[in-house]
């Protein structure tokens, strides 16, 4: 991250004591000083560097140095489109597709399907979505139960010919 | 290491850093409130927080549902006063660098909770760079060396978004990612009605892989384009993400704002405001939206209006030269060459 110069770190505003560099401008313009102007160029280049690495060898929680990942995965034109829905027990016993949505369970799908492995490994935490609702929705029915379920959109030649589902966690009040 | 230091360092007009500090500030709260209320609603499932490399490094609190208030309801405020006063270049640094580091601390906590968004690094690059620009007023006049480093780093990090976002691709994707069916995955999960009608045409999306590939790896040229051909570039990225807003309702807002601001000669409007006696221009840029319907075009014109028949330099009122009449910015790699 670019590290916003203070008045103490960037000395920006007062003429520069010292000889400065070459000035790049005429009158109108305000010039920095050449030290100044270094630490600008070294701050930038680090940060620009550390992207960089970030973009080959990190991963998402390297923010803000991660890579720029967004629908960066290749699906298979006769492959699976992987779509994570929830399901909510209802207080009559029914069972029901409903919103994986921030404003619903407190975080949303892609959320969600970024910590698969902790809802599989801890089938719990889908009771702290059930919490969530609880809170955000007051005015709605109390969810008994939900399950994560994940659905696969087939394809075949990039056009959709079917799906398929599986229960990913389950957790009942 | 002479043409770099002039890459970077060829002044702009600091009337145009107090117009991009009115708009990124007054973004805060549409985007804190309307966009992206995500803080509010993780509120209610701290439980599923998974910390940051950040996070974990600069021993950051776990968020609490008060934390996350009172981060969110302090930055709001701050953003408003921040907004109000940059006509005025008063008080900026210190609240911009408030507004910086209580806005990245909103953006750790948000995105920790298994989704990282990309949209967010030229703004973020924005907040922490503004405040090292001095007295810059809407309506004042000069330039300054620290502006054209500012908006350089903005510059970068919204090409940095397109550029490497490429090789993120051929990372994960590998280079079969431009034949996937990636386009069709990303409008069968979030496709609005015009997105779904593009399922009955796959071969539109498979070869618009290859138009965004080619189009990610272009992108670096737009850092060193000029003039109409900056203008050009400038519409089409904009045209880019309005097409995957139309088709897939992902829109990249605070990116798209920098886009505007970090490449466009905003500092034109304030200007032609002042002499033409059009009310105050205040308004106008704070709104993005309001700013890519209207801004582009008129600049766009802007720029063969101001030449004379045999392709002369024209005075035109209100316009006042960046640098003085007889003053030429120094180089051809200048980075704010007056558009006449």
């Amino acid at each position: 991250m670019i590290t916003p110069g203070g008045p103490s770190a960037l000395p920006t505003s007062a003429p520069p004591a010292e000889p400065t560099g070459t000035p790049l401008a005429g009158p109108a313009s305000t010039p920095l000083s050449a030290r100044a102007r270094h630490v600008r160029l070294v701050l930038a280049g680090v940060c620009v560097a550390l992207l960089c690495v970030g973009t080959f060898w990190g991963d998402d929680d390297a923010f803000p140095f991660g890579p720029f990942r967004m629908y960066s995965t290749s699906t298979p034109p006769n492959g699976n489109i992987h779509v994570m829905v929830l399901e909510a027990r209802m207080p009559d016993g029914s069972w029901r597709e409903v919103p994986l949505d921030s404003s619903a369970v407190g975080v949303n799908r892609a959320e969600v399907e970024g910590q698969i492995p902790r809802f599989q490994a801890a089938p719990a935490l889908v009771g702290r979505l059930v919490e969530a609702h609880d809170r955000l929705r007051p005015a709605e029915p109390r969810w008994t139960g939900a399950r994560l379920v994940m659905r696969y959109l087939k394809l075949r030649d990039r056009r959709f010919v079917g799906t398929e589902e599986k229960v990913v966690a389950q957790w009942l009040r | 290491m002479a043409a770099l230091t002039r890459w970077f360092f060829g002044p702009v007009p600091l009337a145009r850093v107090a117009v991009f500090r009115i708009a990124a500030y007054l973004f805060i709260p549409l985007d804190l409130l309307v966009l992206r209320p995500l803080g509010s609603h993780h509120a209610s499932a701290t439980e599923l927080y998974k910390p940051l490399i950040v996070a974990e490094l600069l021993h950051l609190p776990r968020p609490t549902p008060a934390l996350i208030l009172v981060v969110t309801w302090t930055l709001i405020p701050l953003a408003l006063l921040a907004a109000a006063l940059a006509p005025s270049g008063r008080w900026q640094r210190v609240l911009g660098t408030a507004i910086f580091l209580l806005y990245f601390e909103q953006l750790i906590i948000s995105f920790s909770f298994g989704k990282v968004d990309h949209d967010r690094i030229a703004y973020v690059v924005a907040l922490a760079v503004l405040p090292t620009v001095a007295r810059a007023r809407l309506r004042g006049e000069g330039s300054a060396e620290s502006a054209a480093w500012a908006l350089r780093c903005v510059q970068i990090a919204v090409v940095a978004t397109y550029f490497l976002s490429a090789f993120a691709k051929l990372r994960f994707g590998g280079v079969e990612w431009v034949n996937s069916a990636t386009l069709v995955r990303a409008v069968m999960r979030r496709g609005t009605g015009v997105g779904r009608l593009l399922l009955d045409y796959p071969w539109v999306l498979h070869w618009s892989q290859w138009g965004i590939m080619l189009m990610e790896l272009g992108s670096i040229v737009v850092l060193f384009l000029n003039g109409r051909w900056r203008y050009a570039a400038v519409g089409v990225l904009t045209a880019f993400h309005l097409t995957v807003y139309a088709t897939i309702s992902i829109m990249f807002w605070p990116h798209v704002l920098c886009l505007l601001l970090a490449f466009l000669p905003t500092e034109r409007l304030v200007r032609h405001g002042h002499a033409g006696g059009v009310p105050a221009m205040g308004t106008e840029e704070a709104a993005p939206g309001a700013e890519a319907a209207s801004a582009v075009p008129a600049l766009v014109g802007g720029y063969d209006a101001h030449r004379g028949a045999a392709g002369e330099p024209m005075p035109v009122a209100g316009d006042e030269p960046v640098h003085p009449v007889g003053q030429p910015p120094e180089g051809r790699d200048a980075q704010d060459q007056p558009q006449r």
